[in-house]
């Protein structure tokens, strides 16, 4: 008797299959690893600084009007995902003499519009801009002149 | 039969993941914790989904669920003006109210489960030769027409609603 693996049973042999990679490789190196922490090990890295406050900081609120925007057009993409598969269907457009294919392009044109006029609003609005922080360049008047610094310069090349 | 048991067994297992994580998110301190586990079990019910051959709802709770609503809720988190360096525990407030809703809700689900509750039954496994995502789109194009274009005009309106109510906190701001 032969196994017939149904397309479920594959997506979760491949869902096992990379759990015991992720886990297999950590498990193995928390077994070989050797154990000897001490209190620089144990810090936070941070690029070589030491690390001061806690992780947490504050996000930025523009993030979240993106992350909105996000969700809604993630929503959009779900309905395009049905209509893929079917948009360029042989047996429908061989049915139809060819016009299934031009309604479903009509109609998906139609609705993928009428979301892009949500994001030509978010962009007109600016919401999508992103607030640059001001580059203050201080000018300083030296009282050293520009050739003093020459000459030092050139002293040990 | 071997096809069932296997159903069932993934049933009870994914389900068992939900509920396991459900209570984590209660039970953790850390809100970040809470919200990690919340992933968990929006994954076990997508995985219910699937096994319950509702694949295309399966996919759509890991994508906008897992992919949106999460981020969002973790944005929220981050966002929150009470973060200031120290660390944000769980606490437990408005215990007598919880504990009616709980109350209520459980006489809901009890009230529900008098009547036999088709749990086995995993739904038909189609007969034509479509998939189910198949089947969707081509409603989609024939009888939901109208509903989807619809669909379009509702996710505007919320789009530029919800761009409106948090665009305009930080309009403030400037």
């Amino acid at each position: 008797m032969t196994m017939e693996l149904t397309n479920y049973q594959i997506i979760l042999l491949f869902a096992v299959g990379g759990f015991v990679a992720i886990m297999g490789s950590l498990v193995t190196s928390w077994v070989l690893r050797p154990r000897r922490p001490n209190e620089e090990k144990l810090t936070t890295y941070e690029c070589g600084e030491d690390p001061t406050g806690t992780a947490w900081g504050k996000f930025n609120i523009r993030f979240y009007v993106i992350a909105l925007v996000f969700v809604l057009f993630e929503t959009e993409l779900l309905f395009l995902f049905p209509w893929a598969i079917v948009f360029g269907d042989e047996g429908l457009n061989a049915l139809t003499q060819g016009k299934w294919g031009m309604l479903a392009f009509v109609e998906m044109s139609l609705f993928i519009l009428i979301l892009a006029l949500g994001l030509a609003y978010v962009w007109g609005k600016g919401f999508l801009e992103w607030e640059k922080p001001d580059v203050k360049v201080t000018d300083v008047e030296s009282k050293v002149p520009e050739s003093l610094y020459e000459q030092l310069n050139t002293k040990y090349q | 039969m071997e096809q069932i048991n296997f159903n069932i067994l993934a049933f009870y297992g994914f389900a068992g993941l939900a509920v396991i994580s459900a209570l984590m998110i209660l039970m953790s301190k850390n809100i970040i914790h809470s919200v990690f586990m919340l992933v968990l079990v929006f994954l076990s019910v997508a995985a219910i989904y699937i096994i319950t051959n509702a694949e295309f709802v399966g996919v759509t709770q890991i994508m906008v669920y897992i992919g949106g609503i999460l981020i969002l809720m973790m944005f929220g988190v981050m966002l929150t003006n009470r973060i200031d360096g120290g660390k944000m525990l769980t606490e437990h407030r408005r215990i007598i109210p919880a504990v009616l809703l709980g109350l209520g809700l459980a006489f809901v689900f009890y009230s529900t489960l008098q009547t036999k509750f088709p749990l086995a039954e995993f739904g038909p496994q189609s007969e034509l030769d479509k998939s189910v995502t198949e089947t969707i789109g081509i409603n989609f194009m024939t009888h939901q027409l109208v509903a989807l274009e619809l669909t379009a005009v509702l996710l505007l309106m919320a789009l530029i609603g919800a761009a409106f109510l948090a665009g305009s906190k930080f309009e403030d701001k400037k």
